[in-house]
């Protein structure tokens, strides 16, 4: 009920539908520009639009967890649910909802981005879906990460405090030598498992690292979730 | 039989500061107590505490003989903000449809009777609802439950007279169907006409516990103004 009530309130966030536009707009964008080519050039769209899509997950994700949840501390409208509901209870709905709105999100978005593919080459590439779940469980992580951090920090601090996630977490862990670099390195997400681009790009079907990228995103989203339950079932409100 | 509400040697601490210092007192059934302080005195937080709202570092705390905020707490306690909030976005009929949910059944025409709230309002945005809507609104959801115990955080702020009055009849309407009703106010003569029992806070601490009557004599006063001006001197 709580997961019905918070895709009640994203209904009226204008910014999401924004995201969700520019988000299906770039790939049109793209295959415009393409038809004043001789021939169009469906890895261009599709290594832009991959970009892209990686900043808007980020975005969507971040907005998805820090504008509701701490309004809802933040203006005490979480009392009346609260006197009725468990704070775990309430957290657990609050994460559904919010990887709910993210998977509808990210299956347009590719869903689109299939339907611009299919149109400028003549197939369907199946690599694609490598794209949809790495994403979706990136967008997993940060929805954790952003609700986490809405316990203690402002929106303001909690968006440059996921933003040195994504650095680090993208950063190779080569570069990241010396003690507390390396200890650094362990606590932020190490998203640099499943290379998106080069896998998309060349078309290449890889299970066994995709699965290895997905079961570590999973279990560092989780993580970050079970911290959250703890701090929230402690928090002050 | 155990009181509905059992507080012993309760302290809590917010950022290096004692909020609230070795409570002790119960609120028995049925009955219904008033916790009178100045501002700032733990009033609010005391509530939060029962309603399961906010933990606390030391002491003990029962609710129906379980922890607050319990399973058991939370189907038996409902509780009243001072100030209503609510997402303004949603309609109050999206919202209502919510809180029967939860509480598994649906608002009865004798409920919105009885805080005054009018159906034709159900459709509207909760932006668009005046002040004294809300106010019927927040208590149109906190009767829906049928609890047995109700916390209310000062309930006749912010009320007009004939409001006040209402309230003043809800309170005892709901004391007569057998429920456990406590309290905070400011205003001593709803204090003194309504409860049985009244719980007296100073910066945390409890003055007094007992009926208006026990303290009269204490202070060998003969209002309740001079009563609780004489103990909050001291």
């Amino acid at each position: 009920m709580i997961a019905f009530y918070y895709i009640l309130r994203f209904h009226s966030k204008r910014v999401l539908y924004l995201l969700l536009l520019a988000g299906f707009l770039f790939p049109l964008f793209t295959l415009f520009i393409n038809a004043f080519t001789l021939k169009p050039e469906p890895l261009l769209i599709l290594d832009a639009s991959i970009t892209l899509f990686g900043v808007l997950t980020f975005l969507f994700s971040f907005y998805l967890g820090t504008s509701v949840f701490p309004e809802e501390i933040e203006t005490r409208s979480i009392y009346p649910f609260l006197t009725r509901i468990s704070r775990i209870r309430y957290l657990a709905e609050t994460l559904l909802a919010c990887n709910f709105l993210m998977l509808i999100f990210l299956l347009l978005l590719y869903g689109e981005l299939s339907i611009v593919l299919f149109e400028v080459s003549g197939f369907f590439s199946t690599a694609l879906v490598q794209g949809f779940l790495v994403h979706l469980s990136q967008g997993f992580i940060w929805i954790n990460l952003a609700i986490l951090l809405s316990m203690f920090a402002t929106p303001a601090l909690n968006f440059c405090l996921c933003f040195v996630f994504i650095i680090l977490g993208n950063t190779p862990p080569a570069i990241l030598h010396g003690g507390l670099l390396r200890i650094l390195r362990g606590v932020f997400p190490l998203l640099t498992l499943f290379d998106l681009k080069i896998n998309l790009l060349e078309n290449r079907w890889a299970p066994a690292t995709l699965f290895a990228a997905l079961i570590y995103n999973v279990v560092y989203g989780s993580i970050l979730a079970i911290l959250s339950g703890i701090s929230f079932k402690r928090k002050n409100l | 039989m155990p009181p509905t509400v059992e507080i012993q040697s309760l302290f809590k601490y917010y950022r290096k500061q004692t909020i609230l210092r070795d409570i002790n007192f119960s609120v028995p059934e049925k009955c219904i107590v008033a916790i009178l302080g100045g501002n700032g005195s733990g009033k609010t937080t005391l509530l939060k505490i029962v309603a399961g709202l906010l933990p606390f570092e030391r002491g003990h705390v029962r609710v129906f003989d379980a922890s607050p905020g319990s399973a058991l707490a939370r189907q038996k306690t409902a509780f009243l903000p001072e100030n209503p909030y609510f997402a303004e976005t949603l309609s109050g009929r999206e919202l209502l449809k919510l809180f029967s949910r939860m509480d598994g059944h649906d608002a009865a025409n004798e409920t919105f009777e009885a805080v005054g709230f009018k159906t034709e309002w159900l459709p509207l945005r909760l932006s668009q609802y005046s002040k004294g809507m809300l106010q019927r609104f927040n208590l149109l959801q906190f009767s829906l439950g049928k609890r047995d115990l109700l916390l209310l955080d000062e309930p006749m702020s912010g009320l007009d007279p004939l409001a006040r009055e209402q309230m003043a009849a809800a309170l005892m309407r709901w004391k007569n169907e057998g429920k456990t009703i406590l309290f905070s106010s400011h205003l001593l003569a709803d204090v003194e006409t309504l409860c049985d029992d009244l719980v007296l806070l100073k910066e945390g601490k409890v003055l007094f516990y007992g009926s208006a009557a026990e303290l009269l004599k204490k202070t060998e006063t003969v209002s309740l103004f001079e009563a609780y001006r004489t103990v909050a001197a001291k």
